[in-house]
């Protein structure tokens, strides 16, 4: 086996509960040190394949592989106690009953360096001189990162996070979702995150896995998957956009906003450009873009989201960070930004348009 | 990632072909229980055909048995809508009005559960009887017969209603105030008054409660064996003790005992399809519920509560008390046996602790493992429940004594009758606790590498404990009440509170009945304010 091989393998995995399939013949390969995202809607499986690498659901069909191991398969079941995967859950299931000291020691064998790595884990998380206390006189952050301590103290293959960060308030999630991906990074562990959250699939995960209806749509770095939307489906679901209607003839793609060159055949297709794509100007004095008017505004402080609709009737999302005199009311000229967009065919393939 | 591999890790500690499936730890402790429970109900149909199916069905078909079945199901319906009428307004009233002294209210309302309905009998027999109190009192005014209340069917109710409608006091309190306040605004905005309100909002919202309680009732009512015999209304209850006693004959009295399973099974299925038709959420409420203002109407309420509670807490403890400041007065001297204290206390201590040890693999089981087979291992347990303690102990006697006999009285066989009668608490209340607790605790353990035994004991077990003790504190008092199951199981010469109260008073020993009666009860209240009240009552006061 090469330094390279998957630390988790899936091959086919279906997950039925009755009549319902809730996982369909999903693969994936997970490589070590890395933190891999599975983001989707609830109810998209994605938290039942999650619990079927942690063997706590069967798979009706298909294989599951940690390190090599056949854990879940044609001729074979491991327990979950004999998987040696680490699980950090929602709420943090700390045992109530346990102290710090005792939660984090729970999956250590063996007495000889059994307080070593207990204290090894207790100081990567930062709570050293926390032992003595129970987890109900612990924040919400504080609990989270005991039960990572809790689950990377064995040092497990693998360490599988069910929505770690749901119970968090807002202002708190950010920082506790920094610290946990920092310590995994530093830990150098292997982790696999379920989340509902794209931005949080995005901003942490090395690798997303996009999850829809029981299958994984797609697979990649957060950019290709924010910047290149396998299908529709995806760019539905990851990030705001706007599919704009295009002609392409003959290696050029007309829209609304100009041209873009690309390798797609002719024919009708679709333009996916976020909201932050487009370029919105006062329009005295200017005379590139589209003419429209700044119709709502959503106001977050960091920057706006502006609803801008075209005098030749369509409505743009524009993202605007520049501070001006711009408002609802005003008239704009909308452009589209140089760079390179998706284009979907017309049975959904993706193609590239660029700007000459 | 060959085939080697996978025919490698077949060898892996730990290997089997299926997941999800309830361990065999949890599954043959559970079987063993339910076998325990069926084993000997079925050996009571076995002996109630004894003599043939033809002598069977003469007997159960006879007019006897119509006349007997008739007036037990007058008295369960009696008792019932008694304890509705006391129970409902009640609990409305502690728990939605703003009522003076509600708290007060609120945990006197639950506390007639400590008499054991042999006690109330004899103190209303002695207060309201021909030659009572109240009939030697009012001679003064010259009253010379009062009505006839105290014997018979009036008798029963009067016996039994007033002490067991906590039942649903309870749960209706429990529900009132678990429901989400927003209902009745969203009702009110929407220009519903207050009565109407109540009829379409919240009562649809208490019925599962109302409807649980009173099944509860009225599977006391049934299995009630002291009371009616005191107050001498004849029920299926006493016709089977009066057969196994009197007249030795022992198939008559599983012949009648199968009658009274089957009333028992058709008024559980009753139940089962009214809360089949309920549609109620309960919803965790976001704050306390307004309180209904109740002006002069305050002043109905409070009589209605007093008079309740005079008749269901004054007069019965009043009664004991004078019985024992009688007693004491006249200087005859009486013996405090602690033989009594010692049976019951060790016999139902015994079984608190088997039933807790047995609760928690069937509560896990249906909890963790929800599934065809474990939900009817747990209805097969819960049938001891809903027997009477009576038709339990003739069914231990039959079998024992054919199968088993070294186990024919001995204190192992009593404390088996209470475990099998009363486990049912204990697997309600660990369910509950369990409930509770999301799976994630015991899947943390599982995967940190821990065996399902090491699971149980060290993450279930202790996060449980408040379940487990609630469980055990209730089979612990139901087992000291338990009456006619241990008078017909107890080895000779062993007595607990119960057998002796019940010989004392039956004998006119009042002053001895009182001192084993207000020890029964000092020992029950602890428990039942612990385990019963307080929990109940702590869903925010306000």
């Amino acid at each position: 086996m090469s330094i390279n091989a998957a630390i988790v393998e899936l091959r086919g995995v279906t997950i039925r509960y009755g009549e319902v399939t809730a996982v369909r013949d999903v693969s994936l390969e997970v490589a070590p040190r890395s933190m891999t995202a599975l983001v989707g809607e609830s109810g998209c499986g994605k938290t039942s394949l999650l619990r079927a690498i942690a063997g706590f659901e069967v798979p009706s069909e298909g294989i599951v592989r940690i390190d090599g191991t056949m854990v879940s398969g044609p001729g074979g079941w491991v327990e979950p106690r004999h998987r040696h995967v680490g699980m950090v859950f929602q709420q943090g299931a700390l045992f109530p009953h346990l102290n710090v000291w005792e939660n984090v020691q729970f999956g250590l064998k063996g007495a000889r360096d059994r307080a070593d790595r207990a204290a090894d884990a207790l100081r990567l998380v930062g709570l050293e001189g926390f032992e003595k206390r129970y987890p109900d006189a612990l924040s919400g952050g504080q609990q989270q990162r005991v039960a990572l301590a809790r689950a990377i103290a064995p040092s497990p293959k693998v360490v599988l996070l069910d929505e770690p960060f749901g119970g968090l308030d807002a202002s708190l999630r950010q920082r506790v979702r920094d610290d946990v991906c920092a310590i995994l990074g530093d830990a150098g562990v292997t982790s696999i995150l379920v989340t509902h959250d794209q931005q949080e699939a995005l901003s942490v995960a090395e690798r997303v896995a996009v999850m829809h209806g029981g299958r994984i749509l797609q697979v990649g770095d957060p950019a290709s998957i924010y910047h290149r939307p396998a299908t529709l489906a995806v760019a539905a679901f990851v990030g705001e956009g706007q599919l704009i209607p295009c002609t392409i003839r003959s290696g050029r793609i007309q829209h609304p906003f100009g041209e873009l060159e690309t390798d797609a055949p002719d024919g009708d297709a679709s333009l996916l450009v976020r909201p932050e794509e487009f370029e919105a100007v006062p329009a005295e004095g200017e005379t590139e873009g589209l003419r429209g008017t700044i119709t709502f505004r959503r106001y977050f402080g960091h920057d706006a989201l502006d609803d801008v609709r075209l005098d030749e009737g369509m409505t743009i999302r524009v993202r605007r960070t520049s501070v001006d005199s711009l408002r609802p009311g005003s008239v704009v000229l909308l452009r589209l930004r140089r760079g390179s967009y998706p284009v979907y065919g017309e049975v959904g393939e993706l193609w590239i348009g660029r700007t000459a | 990632m060959s085939d080697s591999i996978s025919l490698q890790s077949g060898s892996r500690p730990g290997f089997r072909r299926r997941g999800r499936r309830a361990p065999a730890l949890v599954v043959i402790p559970s079987v063993i229980a339910a076998a325990i429970v069926a084993i000997p109900l079925l050996y009571i149909f076995r002996r109630g055909f004894e003599r043939g199916i033809d002598a069977y069905l003469a007997l159960v078909l006879s007019a006897e048995t119509a006349g007997l079945l008739t007036d037990t199901l007058l008295l369960v319906a009696g008792v019932v809508a008694s304890s509705l009428a006391i129970a409902v307004p009640m609990a409305w009233l502690v728990a939605r009005t703003d009522l003076p002294f509600r708290r007060f209210f609120a945990v006197a309302g639950a506390l007639p559960l400590v008499f054991p309905s042999y006690i109330a009998a004899f103190t209303l027999v002695a207060v309201a009887g021909p030659r009572g109190y109240l009939q030697g009192w009012m001679q003064r005014f010259g009253v010379q017969q009062l009505p006839e209340i105290a014997y018979g069917y009036s008798g029963a109710v009067l016996a039994l209603a007033p002490f067991i409608y906590p039942y649903i006091y309870l749960l209706v309190v429990g529900s009132l105030r678990r429901l989400d306040p927003a209902l009745e605004e969203s009702a009110q905005s929407l220009g519903m008054g207050r009565w109407k309100t109540f009829l379409h909002v919240i009562l649809p919202q208490i019925r599962p409660a109302i409807y649980s309680g009173s099944l509860l009732v009225a599977l006391y009512t049934l299995s009630d064996f002291g009371a009616v015999s005191i107050v001498r209304y004849n029920t299926f209850t006493m016709s089977i003790y009066n057969a196994y006693r009197a007249l030795f004959d022992r198939t008559e009295a599983a012949a009648l005992s199968s009658v009274l399973v089957a009333v028992t099974i058709a008024l559980i299925l009753i139940e089962v399809v009214l809360l089949r038709r309920v549609k109620a959420t309960m919803l965790r409420p976001s704050r306390p519920p307004q309180r209904v203002a109740l002006g002069r109407w305050r002043f109905p309420a409070l009589a209605f509560l007093g008079a309740i509670f005079t008749v269901s807490l004054v007069i019965p403890l009043g009664t004991i008390t004078y019985w024992l400041i009688r007693g004491l007065a006249s200087g005859r001297t009486f013996e405090v046996l602690s033989q009594p204290i010692i049976g019951s206390l060790s016999s139902s201590m015994v079984a608190a602790l088997i039933a807790v040890a047995v609760a928690i693999f069937p509560a896990v089981w249906t909890v963790r493992y929800p599934g065809t087979l474990a939900r009817s291992i747990e209805r097969l347990i819960h049938g001891g429940y809903a027997l009477p303690g009576i038709v339990v102990a003739l069914a231990l006697v039959f079998f024992v004594a054919r199968n088993v006999y070294p186990l024919y009285q001995t204190f192992a066989l009593l404390v088996i009758a209470y475990v099998v009668r009363f486990l049912p608490e204990a697997v309600a209340a660990t369910r509950a606790a369990l409930l509770a607790i999301a799976p994630a605790f015991e899947e943390a353990a599982q995967s940190l590498g821990r065996k399902p035994l090491a699971v149980m004991l060290e993450v279930t077990a202790p996060m449980l404990k408040h379940g487990l003790l609630a469980g055990g504190g209730l089979v612990f008092l139901t087992s000291m009440k338990e009456l006619p199951a241990t008078l017909i199981l107890r080895p000779i010469g062993f007595e607990t509170l119960a057998t002796r109260i019940w010989t004392a008073a039956s004998e006119a020993y009042y002053s001895e009945a009182a001192v084993y009666a207000l020890l029964l009860i000092a020992f029950s209240a602890i428990p039942v304010y612990l385990l019963v009240i307080r929990p109940a009552l702590a869903v925010r006061e306000n």
